[in-house]
């Protein structure tokens, strides 16, 4: 195995045996290939760095240094190409995505794969055992290692799962990131795109589509969201957050500078730019504010069949679904059905005589933890939200509150399950509020 | 079911809590930075400054204050242009053997810091006539706890807050009656010796105001804000404002010790006795206040610097780092934090340590250390492909380059005092 720590600035011999200059870096073509063959190498004599060797001219290449199959005088070095990428510039000692590990990691050296004259790269090299060969320690370190019996693991992460993110961002360069970032969940890309730096993130977005962009974004800290919206493109921006929910939207241009925010927003679809700029009226930590005006209201009148009917013609969110809501002429909110109801029930049966008229709600202002202790409380996934007439104006799912819930009633790693937080709950707010009335 | 009243008392309180947050919004990295930057090393030593040379070098705080601007302003720089820090950028522009010098600089550093704070701790406990042998551990598992429960980011505003103990100095400054004309000439002009113990306070004097670990933790601020080359230009004035704070304080701090300790011919022989700056103001209260300051500054202090270094280090050479992930996850990321807040507490537990020269000697050592750092952010922010039209201007050159050859030149004269001692 040869690794490029070994191969950088070491001597480059032309055909007559002389050795001119020295290594100061290798070009991949970033391409659809698994394991990129070497394509030219940099010699550190070029200040400017842009003179590229073309790898046809080397005649053999090992740890001691690279010998040419032409003299000097009748090298013809060619210009870098937009796709291609320098080993050292841009992956050596760069963070890198291990798309297997779902890690972001460092890149300590790369392994190269030799056959011939043919050089590919194998994988990038992570781990103690890299680290010690780069400050010329490993045969110290990893010889007195094995004779203890316990020798340094080698920890390469094969190319084809690496995904190197940053620098410029071409057409071919990106498809190649989508292809290797596609069957990383969009939470864990979520969780990825936090350990990234700024134009790494801005490049994982723009090469993902708007819809998994947004579905990445929404698991993603507030503060990553605010700086990747900010940072990308305004037209793209307003892409991506027409598809985010109503609410998670809001949220993220709740966090921005109020001139790029409206600046946003006037880019958005009318329809979804009105919805945000409602919710946003709300302040961030009440039910307003979290709530998402994407649920599902049926009017009173409405038969079980025509319910179905509309459920399969609206194609409902997974976060919405969970209740039925009920509503007057004038919208407001009479009572909530159960999806067991609806499909028990025979089809000419009104929904009004099947749903259940007590159902609990909250103003708008009332604060988020309140929310949340009323969900864990009477065991909802959902509490709808109404103004002082009783119109229903949007609901609060679970999800939303999902951080308040783990960091007021979850132990430090939810051990104790919905159960404990509900214990948890219950105790709390009859300390604090008195006698808990049943829901009303 | 509605919580009207409850809401309605929620809402009173979030209008007075949005204001505060707006206060604490402006408040930028430069500012906090500077803030972290005023522990208790860093009052130690300027009360030394005073109490033991009077007035003689106020007149540093001028160069000092331009020097840090300067130097704060490059780190917020790299960290807008780039998005990075700056334990990341010497990695992947100077390759890992650099950055493990440059980490080991910052690790002695930041132990020497770590011990200040501690000692802090541990000294203003004793004010208080708690041993050293409960508060520091308590102080320590307090540390641990702000940390580790994440409990930290909502505190950090009350530390901050408390911060103002400084105006005491300010105020006591003032009380105390200086002669104003001695004070101001004193301020603007140049004096110095070659005295082995001039040159050292000289050199803890700026290690303490410009700390290398400022630089990486302002840019790395400037990165997890989000601040682009868009909004730069607050941050500049932010960076401005904050050097500007740092050193008003610390001119204070020098003028009242200069004026009350110095005046009296009294020999601060422990950290107590620099309380006695404060008496103006405070009169017999002046050691509580005192004491109050310090531990407060400790503590907050303590809470942000082991773990930032800690992360730079691991972050630099590819370890996993964050108090996100357990100990299995990142060892060296928690073997560092441990070792350095665990290291520090021993030795400040030794019997008989000298928390004094603790607090002095490691804000001398960040001086002595601080051109290694310096000298890469120098490179870093010259490289036009890395900083593109944002490169250093040709007077930051002038200003940052005299700064770091300075110090060497000073370190060097400060070794051969050592061993050769004239004058004085």
């Amino acid at each position: 195995m040869l690794y490029l720590s070994q191969l950088i600035r070491k001597p480059v011999y032309d055909a007559s045996g002389d050795a001119f200059d020295r290594v100061a870096d290798l070009v991949i073509y970033h391409g659809a290939e698994k394991f990129p063959k070497i394509t030219g190498v940099l010699l550190s004599g070029d200040r400017s760095r842009v003179a590229i060797i073309p790898w046809d001219a080397v005649a053999e290449v090992s740890a001691a240094g690279v010998r040419l199959r032409v003299e000097r005088r009748h090298l013809a070095p060619r210009p870098l190409q937009p796709d291609e990428i320098l080993l050292r510039d841009d992956i050596f000692d760069c963070q890198v995505v291990d798309t297997d590990g779902l890690k972001v990691v460092r890149v300590n050296d790369i392994e190269l794969h030799q056959a011939g004259t043919e050089l590919r790269v194998a994988g990038a090299e992570v781990g103690t055992r890299s680290l010690l060969r780069r400050l010329g320690l490993e045969p110290l370190v990893g010889g007195a290692l094995a004779r203890v019996g316990r020798p340094l693991p080698q920890d390469v992460i094969p190319w084809n799962l690496v995904a190197a993110l940053g620098g410029t961002m071409t057409p071919l360069k990106l498809s190649i990131s989508r292809e290797k970032l596609k069957h990383i969940h969009p939470a864990d890309l979520a969780d990825l795109l936090e350990e990234l730096d700024r134009d790494e993130r801005v490049e994982m977005i723009t090469a993902l589509g708007d819809e998994t962009a947004a579905d990445v974004l929404e698991e993603a800290e507030p503060g990553v969201q605010a700086a990747v919206i900010q940072e990308l493109p305004s037209e793209r921006a307003a892409d991506v957050l027409e598809e985010m929910a109503p609410d998670d939207a809001a949220d993220v241009l709740g966090g921005l500078p109020e001139g790029r925010a409206g600046e946003l927003i006037a880019l958005m679809e009318e329809e979804k730019a009105e919805e945000v700029s409602r919710l946003l009226q709300h302040p961030p930590d009440t039910a307003g504010g979290k709530m998402t005006t994407e649920f599902i209201a049926l009017p009173e009148t409405m038969t079980v069949e025509q319910v179905l009917t509309q459920l399969r013609e609206t194609r409902p969110d997974d976060e919405s679904i969970y209740y039925l809501y009920v509503v007057d002429g004038a919208g407001r909110l009479v009572g909530v059905l159960s999806i067991r109801s609806l499909l028990v029930s025979r089809p000419e049966t009104p929904v009004a005589t099947l749903m259940r008229t007590q159902v609990f709600s909250v103003p708008p202002d009332a604060s988020a933890e309140d929310v949340a202790g009323a969900l864990v409380k009477y065991d909802l996934l959902a509490v709808p939200v109404v103004d002082a007439d009783g119109r229903l104006m949007g609901i609060v799912t679970v999800d939303d509150l999902i951080d308040i819930l783990v960091e007021t009633y979850g132990p430090r790693k939810l051990g104790g399950g919905m159960d404990l937080m509900r214990r948890k709950a219950s105790r709390e707010s009859t300390s604090r509020r008195g006698s808990p009335g049943p829901p009303a | 079911m509605k919580f009207t009243p409850r809401v309605l008392r929620r809402a009173g309180r979030a209008v007075a809590m949005s204001r505060l947050a707006m206060f604490f919004a402006i408040m930028g990295p430069g500012i906090i930075t500077q803030n972290v930057d005023n522990d208790a090393g860093g009052v130690t030593t300027y009360s030394l400054a005073g109490a033991n040379f009077g007035y003689a070098l106020l007149w540093t705080m001028i160069p000092v204050t331009i020097a840090l601007y300067v130097i704060q302003e490059m780190a917020s720089r790299l960290g807008a242009v780039t998005g990075k820090g700056l334990a990341d950028l010497i990695r992947e522009r100077f390759g890992v053997r650099t950055t493990l010098w440059v980490m080991l600089v910052l690790l002695a550093a930041d132990f020497g810091n770590t011990l200040a704070e501690f000692s802090g701790l541990a000294a203003g406990g004793e004010i208080f006539g708690v041993s050293k042998y409960v508060f520091v551990p308590i102080g320590a598992v307090t540390v641990w706890l702000l940390v580790i429960r994440g409990t930290y980011r909502s505190v950090e505003r009350i530390f901050l807050g408390a911060s103002a103990f400084y105006v005491a100095y300010v105020i006591s400054g003032v009380l105390a009656k200086p002669d104003w004309g001695v004070v101001l000439r004193a301020s603007v002009v140049p004096s110095f010796s070659f005295q082995a113990a001039y040159l050292l306070m000289f050199v803890g004097v700026i290690g303490t105001t410009i700390a290398p670990w400022m630089q990486f933790y302002l840019q790395s601020t400037v990165v997890e804000k989000g601040i682009t080359v868009k909004e730069y230009g607050y941050t500049r004035t932010d960076v401005l404002v904050g050097s500007f704070m740092t050193d008003i304080v610390a001119w204070f701090i020098i003028v009242a010790c200069g004026a009350t300790i110095f005046a009296h011919h009294i020999h601060v022989e422990t950290v107590k006795d620099a309380a006695l700056a404060l008496v103006p103001l405070a009169g017999r209260y002046a050691a509580a206040l005192f004491a109050l300051g310090l531990i407060n500054a400790s503590i907050f202090s303590a809470s942000v610097l082991p773990l930032a270094t800690s992360h730079y280090v691991c972050e630099a050479l590819g370890f996993e780092a964050g108090i996100d992930r357990t100990i299995r996850q990142a060892p060296v990321f928690y073997g560092l934090y441990i070792a350095l807040i665990v290291g520090a507490c021993i030795i400040v537990l030794l019997p008989n340590a000298p928390l004094l020269q603790i607090l002095f000697l490691s804000q001398v050592a960040n001086g002595v250390l601080l051109p290694f750092i310096l000298v890469f952010m120098l490179l870093l922010v010259n490289q036009k492909r890395l900083m593109g039209a944002y490169t250093n201007s040709v007077p930051f050159n002038v200003i940052a380059w005299v700064t770091t050859v300075l110090m060497i030149i000073l370190t060097v004269a400060l070794v051969v005092t050592q061993i050769f001692p004239f004058g004085g």
